[in-house]
């Protein structure tokens, strides 16, 4: 099974978004509370823990719902604004094609081993 | 008033003080992140990009002239702001109040009218962000002011994009993350050059609270969210390989320098380099966005 770019990119982002999300997360209720008892920091505050395990949570949850919607995007065939209609219909999306030049023929290859198919971008027929 | 000695300010003009209220040098890294979206989402007018960067400047400086009414109290206590016009005694607070509610007033009406309503209602919601959620709530409550706040600097690719689009996607969406998870990393390698002002001032900043090997460290994980957020969206196809590169190019050094800031025993000299090199990033890398963009066309 190979990767396509795309989603070796998407899945290596997503692995490194969750790890060091993970990571913040631990810093801020063990790594930083840590660190006040050890005397490393050199002030306090009067601490709201409700507010402040809310602070630290909503960016990892707008992160996971911000990779959702990457994967859905990743994953659609019209993810870059393109639809290719082949006879076969065997085609594979290529995401890294956001723009080509209009109305030159842009060459696919399909998932199954076949004559490459000439195509025309939408909107340029 | 805290005791503190002012410095004798040499005489300044009225608009002088005025311009200095909206904090113009960092508005101008604001503008950028305004202006390269817009050219990323489509071709704009050189009337558009004029209009969007006149209200983004106005908005973002009404919110930065609230601020600093919000703040007096402590401007006068911190070395970097004790020459701001209200602590040094050339301007009256109610007057930089109503300077920057009439600058956020103007910008809203013409954003509206000249743009549309989604641009100028994003751009309202920025100034509003940074006056209560950050100045008036976080800033003086918890060690992650600025992660939340730092929303308030991710409103402006929002409005470059809403300008051209008239919506909001998954695109827009990264750039918005992009600017937020940038905040900490940037702001936090001020806050341990300054933590002796914010200390002082009694501002809750999180190598004052956590402790400053704890900052480090979470300047590095959100270092690696934000390297990874600028190449997701390469693999929607929103970018191609150029901006990748430029994307890995300019993460990777940022990255090195997060990494310097750790590793040295004397962290002052790496901690400044990356705190600079930190605005040079943002601003390269939106510029790496509209390259990409151009030459894709």
């Amino acid at each position: 099974m190979t990767l396509s770019l795309p989603h070796a990119v998407f899945w290596g982002a997503a692995a490194l978004c969750a790890v060091a999300q993970i990571a913040i997360l631990h810093s801020v209720f063990v790594g930083a509370p840590a660190a006040r008892a050890a005397g490393r920091a050199t002030a306090t505050a009067v601490e709201h823990r409700v507010l402040e395990t809310l602070w630290a949570v909503l960016p990892a949850i707008a992160l996971a719902l911000t990779l959702v919607l990457t994967w859905r995007a990743v994953d659609s065939p019209d993810s870059a604004g393109w639809r290719f209609e082949l006879p076969d219909a065997r085609a594979e999306p290529t995401v890294l094609l956001p723009a080509a030049p209009s109305g030159m023929p842009v060459t696919i290859t399909p998932g199954a081993p076949a004559p490459a198919a000439p195509l025309v971008p939408e909107g340029a027929r | 008033m805290t005791g503190v000695a002012i410095p004798k300010a040499r005489p300044a003009s009225l608009l002088r003080d005025l311009v200095m209220l909206t904090k113009p040098r960092i508005i101008s890294l604001l503008l950028v992140t305004t202006i390269a979206p817009m050219f990323v989402a489509g071709t704009p007018s050189l009337w558009l990009v004029l209009v969007v960067s006149l209200g983004g400047y106005m908005m973002a400086g009404g919110a930065n002239a609230v601020n600093m009414y919000f703040d007096r109290d402590i401007d006068d206590r911190m070395a970097r702001t004790r020459l701001r016009p209200i602590p040094s005694g050339r301007m009256q607070a109610p007057a930089v109040l109503a300077f920057g509610a009439a600058l956020a007033t103007a910008a809203t009406f013409l954003l509206a009218a000249a743009v549309n309503v989604l641009t100028a209602a994003l751009a309202l919601a920025g100034f509003y962000f940074y006056v209560f959620i950050y100045t008036r709530w976080l800033k003086r409550t918890s060690p992650q002011n600025i992660v939340i706040g730092g929303a308030a600097g991710a409103f402006p690719p929002l409005v470059g994009w809403a300008a051209i689009t008239g919506g909001i996607d998954l695109s827009a969406l990264y750039l918005f993350l992009i600017v937020f998870y940038w905040t900490p990393p940037h702001f936090w390698a001020l806050a341990l050059l300054k933590q002796t002002d914010y200390g002082r001032a009694g501002v809750p900043m999180a190598p004052l609270i956590w402790g400053e090997r704890e900052t480090m460290r979470q300047m590095l994980w959100y270092t690696l969210i934000l390297i990874a957020l600028t190449i997701l969206p390469v693999a929607f196809g929103a970018f191609g390989l150029p901006y990748l590169l430029a994307a890995l190019a300019l993460g990777g050094w940022l990255l090195l320098g997060v990494v310097r800031v750790m590793r040295a025993a004397q962290w002052t000299a790496p901690a400044w380099a990356v705190y600079k090199y930190s605005l040079l990033y943002l601003a390269l890398l939106f510029v790496a966005m509209v390259v990409d963009r151009r030459l894709a066309l």
